[in-house]
């Protein structure tokens, strides 16, 4: 079922014409914060960037970085530094009450686990009225657009029941249909799918793609799983606060940082295992790493 | 969807931080009121306790004028009566004609004597008749029926159906009689008589003076027939009593116009009339001690208003994390941080709007019982406009400080949140400003004791009652700020430790933030004022309990009127022969011979029996009770005993009598019950001989005391004797004994105190059986007392006095004083101790006990003396009641009676310890529901942290190493918080309640002692411990029988 109303037809349109425009961009983030009296460094100079009507996964091991860029680019934290720029807009130089029109408008939120996506103890229906309500929009269009989502999302015969009488499958798809109220054009998902089971899985995967078809919505998602990363445009691999590769349709592609630095993708650590020295040649249009048996040669600097 | 809905969907969705949200609201507005009610009605209290226990013509309206003729009679009576019901709480008044001067009355072989001719309304209701009827008009040919009382009847020998003259009672010109119907015993203390007693019932005439006698009563009909004959004056009087139920508050402000318009009134229509009232400053007081008792009843409302709002803030901290979540989420759809705070205060204000009128209900329901316990009954309980204003204020400051207290919350990052990473960490500002406060509070308690009693004249020390409270609130911070400091000594402590709930309890209390902080603060706060509050009550009600029992000198105190036979002692002794229960004292007034301006009041006490009826402190005098009581009773002389001999006989010889007719010699006997005049003989000059008088054996053992030498009837001249006492011998049957052969003059002397010059001499001599005393009499002709007495009896009254008592004289202990009394002549009595405090005395700075007996035997000057010991003293209760059902069958009736439980109820009805009741009723209910909203916060961190705990037992953890823990830890954090309160509390306390006087009723006597009651504290500590022990034992109970897979249930909704 069609997650668009009336109303909304027209700005998918304006959406999809902008197709391979940049949506969202990511300048040299660098992030740091205090852990119990140690410094930690999350993010350490991020490039980034999502073109309209993208759906990127984001992947990495924990403590990669991932869920705290999320909240970088969804307003919810400011970077230490870099930029975060959304259709033109620089988040990061916003003010908190423009981070909250930002949120209201333009930012669609899907957590990990109902208790922040959904209000306990609100129906489904008052669930999805909120962030309507929290925009302005009369009555009337509030409950046409709510009948349309919760229809899209097989949720309409449990408009009323509270929350707890759902299952976790149907909290997550009303959790996806919430964020989705005010038609955002962008959607951060961050581990939407890790307490479904396949079948659930499969059913947000959908309704993303759904939203990204009918609304014209860019969805960025945060995940480890894989069917949900191979249902994506690209994947953006995280590791120790930058992104180390990049994958598209099917092929992974290592990431050069912005020191030369590059993380090698795991089948190659089989070869060149952490620790290993290497020569590093160029040959033509190729760089080659040759394996040394690693002792440094006299007049290299060893003794 | 309506923020209404939500919030409505909010408030129930955490019912239990709701509720105890409305709760702690409930109990603030419930403060708040209550006090405003309480006041209003400990007005209405005080305002009838004071009207009920003044005096009836002091509470009342007296209007009174002498009346020349019928017709001015008639204008007075529609005066009063057009002026009555401008005071509604006046009743109808009760109207009497009485001479204006005593009359002198004429009886046929009586003596000399005057009295006033009374009548008053329903006189035959309240006039106790012992003998004949009350009288009634009768028509003027015939006499006049009269009522007298005993004694006038005797003096003027008069019996039932005899006739007697009043100067100028008549009707015209001719006299009319007086005819007897009735005699009645006096009852000069009942109310009836509208103030005039002293003239109804004046005191026993001394020496021979032309006495006044008690009233003579007569039916008013036959007086209104003098009043137009002119030959004597009488006055008309009209006594308005006060309804003490017709008065409220509300009424007082119109009082003193209304009796100044009944002044006027009477003033414009009779001039003459004379107008008394005592209401408009008996209304006046009550305004006063209204008054008085506003500051400290707003001060304690204050304190428990400070101590529910920090309760409040601590549920609404915790009812603002439980939403945080939803807040957080709110703000992720894009609510703004405005927005969020209206939804949380929507909350709060619908809690608010439920606890007004409840906190009302609870407020009037809490002065209600209050009042039930401790106000006049009767007194109605109302909200006033006044309750519901200060409830509306109430309200809106709790909504304050919780909305305030939920701030905290709603301006948290939305990332903070969810990572649970905020700061627990307390501020240091926050650490700093506690202190201060702290600082401040001990200063003020210390400058407090350093400037001694503060004294509350004329204005009310607010910084004296507020500081103590401040201090224990202040404390309270910084006692859950040290948590940390003291969590870390526990870590120390425990570092070796093999128990593992001891070990990671422990390290848990140490790592506690914010909300833990609270708890404690709360419940340090909470019982801090309670263990405070109990101190000083109990303080007060010890010192009050004192204060009550030395006002009256016992349990009870029993005014009574013995039978002429009786002296009093003998009476209470068939009474209560133990000794255990009852006590006959005689009370002495007088002043001192060497400081006439200083009054004195000597109570003669019986020392065998005052350690079982009498009040004693120990700290009144320098010695025991035994040591004060045994110096009363010692003698250097053993008595004369005479045992139960039928006949006393004394050997004497008689020179150089002169007197204008016969003299005789008069022995006073002490028996077991009674004391008996034994007529011994006539004094006839001439050789030694016996002179003999009968005894009764049943009466015995008896003791000689006196031995007077008395004029017969109609001897009034001067008396001169010499006389030569050989022998005192008691007969049994046929054998006589020696008793004493008067051979130390030591061990009797002179009765004439002095008196006249030159005096008695009394000196050893020799007569025919060997040693004999030689007493030279040469009296003049007046009533003195001529004889000797028995030193067994001293001369010289050993007395315990107060320290008043030696500066007015400039005495010292071991020094004779002069009194003098009603007793003509002085009554010397010995200082042998000083008391701070003599029970029962205390309305007199000098004051004396002495001996009780000894002090009777003194007051029989002559042998027609008859005093009477017209006090006794009680246990009380069920005993006291069976010696004074024991006394009525001998004959002693009981005019009234004081109980020292009775002051006690009064004087805990002054404002101290009305306010100190309310802090405490009010702490109590404080510490009860920061008791429970301690117990809902533990719960629900237990339930957060019940997850992690569930996931280790999957692991294998054992039950109580996981939950032994949280046990130790809630504990530690409960039981840190009760006990530092307790200490707090009592602390504050030992500190505060000697610098306060406000904490002890005054007046002051005995001297507050300042004594925590153990007992209590630990009884009430001890069911604190319990009571929160269970709270968190059920606590912990219910967080582990949650079964494991619901436990694991992550983030469940």
């Amino acid at each position: 079922m069609s997650l668009v109303a009336e109303r909304a037809q027209g700005v998918a349109d304006g959406r999809r014409a902008r197709a391979g425009e940049r949506l969202l961009a990511c300048e040299g983030l660098f992030h740091l914060y205090m852990l119990e009296g140690r410094e930690v460094v999350a993010l350490q100079g991020v490039d980034f960037g999502v073109d309209w009507g993208e759906m990127v996964a984001l992947l990495g091991p924990s403590g990669s970085g991932k869920s705290t860029m999320l909240a970088i680019l969804g307003g919810l934290e400011r970077p230490s530094a870099g930029r975060v720029v959304l259709d033109g807009i620089d988040v990061s130089r916003l003010s908190e009450a423009q981070l909250t029109v930002l949120r209201r408008r333009r930012l669609g939120f899907v957590w990990q686990g109902a208790a922040r996506n959904l209000l306990p103890h609100a129906s489904a229906w008052e669930n999805l009225d909120l962030p309507m309500v929290l925009a302005g929009l009369p009555a009337a269009r509030r409950r046409k657009r709510a009948k349309v989502l919760l229809d899209a999302v097989d949720l309409g015969a449990q408009r009323g029941k509270p929350i707890r009488a759902l299952s976790g499958g149907e909290q997550q798809r009303l959790a996806v249909a919430v964020a989705l109220a005010n038609n955002p054009p962008l959607l951060l998902a961050d581990e939407p799918t890790s307490q479904l089971d396949r079948a659930n899985v499969r059913r947000v995967v959908e309704l993303l793609k759904e939203a990204r078809d009918d609304l014209g919505t860019t969805v960025v998602v945060v995940t480890h799983d894989a069917e949900v990363a191979a249902a994506m445009d690209r994947t953006v691999t995280i590791r120790d606060g930058r992104v180390s590769a990049e994958g598209r349709g099917g092929a992974e592609y290592a990431v050069v940082g912005p020191t030369g630095s590059l993380h090698l993708p795991a089948h190659a650590l089989d070869v060149l295992p952490p620790g290993a020295r290497v020569v590093v040649e160029v040959e033509g249009d190729q760089v080659v790493l040759k394996p040394t048996d690693g002792a440094i040669p006299p007049g290299e600097g060893g003794s | 969807m309506s923020s209404l809905r939500l919030a409505l969907r909010g408030l129930r969705a955490r019912a239990g931080l709701s509720a105890a949200l409305l709760a702690v609201t409930t109990f603030a507005v419930g403060v708040g009121a209550a006090g405003a009610i309480y006041l209003r009605t400990a007005g209405e209290s005080l305002l009838a306790q004071n009207l009920r226990s003044a005096t009836s013509h002091t509470a009342g309206l007296h209007v009174s004028q002498v009346v020349a003729d019928g017709r001015e009679l008639r204008e007075l009576t529609q005066s009063v009566a057009a002026a009555g019901p401008a005071v509604p709480a006046l009743a109808a008044p009760v109207t009497g004609l009485e001479t204006r001067t005593p009359i002198e009355l004429l009886a046929e072989g009586g003596r000399p004597g005057s009295a006033y001719l009374a009548s008053r309304d329903g006189i035959c209701d309240r006039l106790v008749v012992e003998a004949g009827r009350c009288p009634v008009a009768r028509p003027l040919g015939l006499p006049a029926e009269v009522a007298v009382s005993r004694r006038t009847a005797d003096w003027l020998r008069l019996g039932p159906g005899d006739r007697f003259q009043a100067k100028g009672f008549g009707a015209g010109a001719a006299g009319r009689d007086l005819v007897v119907v009735a005699v009645y015993t006096p009852t000069p203390y009942d109310p009836y008589w509208f103030g005039a007693q002293p003239a109804y019932f004046p005191p026993p005439p001394t020496g021979n003076e032309l006495p006044p006698l008690d009233a003579v009563f007569l039916a008013g009909g036959d007086l209104l027939p003098v009043i137009d004959n002119g030959s004597l004056d009488i006055r008309a009087r009209f006594d308005h009593f006060v309804q003490p139920d017709r008065m409220r508050l509300a009424d007082t402000a119109a009082v003193p116009p209304a009796l100044g318009q009944v002044a006027e009134l009477l003033r414009i229509n009779n001039p003459n009339a004379v107008v008394l009232t005592g209401l408009g400053g008996l209304v006046a007081k009550a305004e006063a001690d209204r008054q008085a008792l506003t500051v400290p009843v707003l001060l304690a409302d204050v304190q428990l208003a400070s101590l529910a709002l920090l309760i409040l803030i601590v549920v609404a901290a915790m009812a603002a994390e439980a939403r945080a979540g939803e807040v957080a989420l709110a703000k992720v759809r894009g609510a703004t941080t405005g927005q969020a705070f209206g939804l949380a205060v929507l909350e709060l204000a619908m809690v608010a709007a439920l606890a007004l009128p409840a906190g009302l209900a609870v407020g009037w329901l809490g002065a209600l019982l209050l009042a039930r316990t401790q106000f006049e009954a009767g007194i109605p309980v109302v909200v006033t406009p006044a309750a519901v204003a200060v409830a509306v204020a109430a309200t809106v400051v709790a909504l304050a400080a919780a909305s305030l207290a939920s701030l905290g919350a709603v301006r948290r990052r939305i990332l903070d949140q969810w990572r649970r990473g905020r700061s627990d960490r307390v501020g240091r500002r926050a650490v700093v400003l506690d202190v201060v406060l702290l600082l401040v509070a001990v200063a003020a308690l210390a400058n407090l004791r350093a400037s001694g009693t503060r004294q509350a004249s004329g204005g009310y020390d607010v910084l004296a009652t507020l500081a103590p409270g401040l201090a224990v609130l202040a404390a309270a911070l910084v006692v859950g700020r040290s948590l940390p400091v003291v969590a870390g000594w526990l870590v120390r402590l425990t570092g070796r430790s093999s128990g593992v709930a001891t070990w990671v309890g422990a390290r848990q209390v140490a790592r506690r933030g914010g909300p833990a902080l609270r708890v404690v603060i709360a419940l340090a706060a909470a019982f801090g004022l309670v263990a405070f509050a109990v101190t000083v009550r109990q303080d007060m009600a010890h010192n009050r309990h004192d204060r009550a029992f030395t006002q009256v000198g016992a349990a009870e105190q029993l005014r009574v009127s013995v039978p002429r036979d009786a002296l009093g002692p003998e009476r209470v002794a068939e009474a209560d022969p133990s000794g255990q229960a009852a006590m006959a004292v005689l009370r002495y007034p007088g002043t001192m011979r060497d400081a006439p301006a200083v009054r004195a009041i000597l109570l003669g006490v019986q020392p065998d029996r005052y350690q079982a009826v009498g009040f004693w402190r120990g700290d009144f005098a320098g010695r025991s009770l035994e040591d004060t009581m045994a110096a009363l009773a010692a003698s250097p002389v053993a008595p004369l005993d005479l045992g139960r001999a039928d006949q006393l006989e004394v050997t004497v010889a008689a020179t150089a009598v002169r007197a204008e007719g016969p003299v005789r010699l008069v022995a006073l006997v002490q028996g077991a019950s009674r004391a008996v005049r034994v007529d011994l003989g006539r004094l006839e000059a001439g050789a030694a001989r016996p002179l003999r008088g009968r005894l009764d054996p049943a009466g015995g053992p008896w003791r000689l005391q006196r031995l007077w030498v008395q004029r017969e009837p109609g001897v009034t001249s001067a008396v001169g004797v010499a006389l030569t006492f050989d022998s005192v011998r008691a007969g049994q049957g046929d054998a006589w004994r020696l008793v004493d052969g008067f051979d130390d003059p030591a061990r009797w002397y002179s009765l004439n105190d002095n008196a006249y010059e030159p005096g008695d001499s009394l000196t050893a001599t020799t007569a025919a059986d060997g040693a004999a005393l030689s007493v030279a009499i040469d009296a003049p002709s007046s009533g003195v007392t001529l004889g000797i007495g028995h030193a067994s009896v001293p001369e010289a009254l050993p007395a315990v006095v107060t320290p008043g008592f030696l500066r007015a004289v400039s005495a010292e202990v071991g020094r004779v004083v002069r009194v003098r009394g009603p007793i003509p002549g002085d009554l010397l009595i010995k200082v042998t101790g000083v008391a701070t405090v003599l029970p029962g005395a205390v309305s007199s700075d000098a004051a004396a006990f002495v001996n009780g007996d000894w002090l009777l035997v003194h007051a029989q000057r002559n042998p027609i003396d008859r005093p009477q010991s017209d006090e006794v003293w009680t246990v009380g209760g069920a005993r006291g009641r069976a010696v004074t059902e024991r006394l009525g069958a001998g004959g002693v009736r009981v005019e009234t009676r004081a109980a020292a439980a009775d002051i006690e109820d009064d004087l805990a009805r002054q404002a101290p310890s009305l306010a100190l009741l309310l802090l405490l009723v009010g702490a109590a209910a404080g510490a009860a529901l920061a008791t429970g909203g301690v117990m809902l916060h533990l719960y629900l961190t237990g339930r957060r942290r019940a997850f992690e705990l569930a996931v280790l037992e999957v692991f294998g953890a054992r039950r109580r190493d996981l939950w032994g823990p949280v046990a130790v830890e809630q504990g530690a954090l409960v039981g840190y918080g009760v006990l530092c309160g307790g200490i707090i509390g009592l602390l504050v306390a030992l500190v505060a309640l000697p610098a306060i006087p406000q904490f002890a009723d005054r007046p002051s006597l005995p001297p507050p002692i300042y004594t925590p009651d153990w007992a209590t504290l630990g009884l009430a500590l001890g069911l604190a411990v319990l009571l929160v022990g269970l709270g968190l034992a059920a606590v912990v109970a219910a967080l582990v029988r949650q079964a494991r897979p619901a436990l694991l249930r992550e983030e469940e909704l």
